[in-house]
């Protein structure tokens, strides 16, 4: 794969791939330096990208898993869990949150990251569910469950707030 | 249209929507005819759509061009490189190839050595110094005799160069003696030939007077 290549089919899923890892980190810097260092890797090994049939499926995955990695090297992952239930946000932290997408956001963010990154790479990145059982690395079946199950605990947290 | 909706929102909690059927509620709820029992709904879709304008910031998009990043890096590579490969290839291959030549090329040249006496192969140093010192004893003899003869030469020419001179006083005072003689003698310079002269005596006169 040529730097023209590279550059129309996979720099160009930069904000897809920074909006999953800052999903799974939580953080802007760290998330930019997550999609900046799997860009590199991926140039390192970009004349074995041809042989890769889905090429963006594949580097969401490798986004997720190397995101994964990070908070298991930096002990950061104390919800990524699926027991781990949505905590409720104190009178300070409500206060802040203002604006729509804020408090959408903080809700996801709340979610176990299986969850939480099933309903964003279906509801902001539009991916098909098979794709998203690649990049999870799960069956199909366990993602429409994982999706239903956020959407209904989202849709919990946002309605009370709304009424 | 109310009813389509509900039954779509049903669909989507149980996550069994399409994605033209959320791209559809997406558009309904971003619009302004959201029905007021569906407002509660609005912020979850419209977050959605927010968070699609999450973005890297160009700036840290830096590996746009990979080519040039390479450039880049070769650049400064290519100037440290030259500042270090002085100081880490040259001299270390210098030190190397002195240390190959003590170590590898010297003791094979002196183990391969050898002199060919009288087409012979000779690698006895001992042999072969004490046959150059008699050869050089030879030589030395054969030189001073030479020498000698040389001598002899020199001593000769100057026996030849002392009869020369000697021969040239001789003629000075034959001329002095023909400048004092009473009687004119017409001589012969070119051959001088003395057998014109006339014979000094009675003898020969009395034949010229005949």
């Amino acid at each position: 794969m040529d730097s023209i290549t590279f550059n129309n089919q996979i720099l160009i899923l930069s904000n897809k791939l920074f909006r999953l890892a800052k999903s799974i980190l939580k953080n802007d810097d760290d998330a930019q330096d997550a999609v900046q260092e799997l860009n590199k890797r991926l140039w390192e090994k970009n004349k074995q990208l041809d042989k890769i049939e889905n090429i963006p499926a594949f580097i969401m995955r490798s986004m997720r898993n190397m995101c994964l990695d990070i908070l298991k090297y930096e002990k950061r992952n104390t919800d990524l869990t699926n027991d781990i239930e949505y905590t409720e946000h104190s009178p300070y932290t409500q206060a802040e949150q203002k604006d729509m997408y804020q408090q959408i956001s903080n809700i996801i963010d709340r979610l176990p990251e299986t969850q939480r990154n099933v309903i964003r790479l279906r509801d902001v990145e539009e991916m098909e569910i098979e794709e998203i059982a690649y990049i999870m690395q799960m069956t199909e079946s366990a993602v429409y469950t994982n999706l239903s199950r956020a959407r209904l605990k989202v849709r919990e947290q946002l309605i009370p707030r709304m009424q | 249209m109310t009813n389509y909706i509900n039954s779509l929102l049903d669909k989507y909690f149980e996550g069994e929507t399409t994605i033209p059927e959320e791209r559809l509620l997406k558009d309904y709820f971003s619009s302004d005819e959201v029905k007021s029992e569906h407002e509660k709904y609005r912020p979850l879709f419209c977050g959605f759509i927010d968070e699609t304008k999450a973005h890297m910031n160009p700036e840290k998009i830096s590996f746009t061009n990979p080519k040039e990043n390479k450039k880049e890096k070769n650049n400064k590579s290519n100037k440290q490189g030259k500042a270090l490969s002085k100081r880490f290839i040259i001299y270390p291959a210098v030190a190397a190839a002195v240390i190959l030549f003590f170590v590898l090329i010297l003791p094979k040249e002196s183990e391969n050595s050898y002199v060919k006496i009288h087409g012979k192969k000779i690698k006895n140093t001992e042999y072969v110094e004490q046959y150059t010192h008699a050869k050089l004893k030879k030589v030395n003899v054969l030189l001073s005799g030479s020498l000698n003869s040389l001598e002899n030469i020199t001593k000769a020419r100057r026996g030849v160069e002392m009869g020369i001179e000697a021969v040239g006083s001789i003629r000075e005072t034959i001329d002095i003696i023909y400048e004092n003689l009473p009687i004119k003698i017409i001589r012969n310079e070119e051959n001088n030939d003395l057998s014109s002269l006339p014979h000094i005596g009675g003898s020969n006169s009395k034949r010229t007077n005949a």
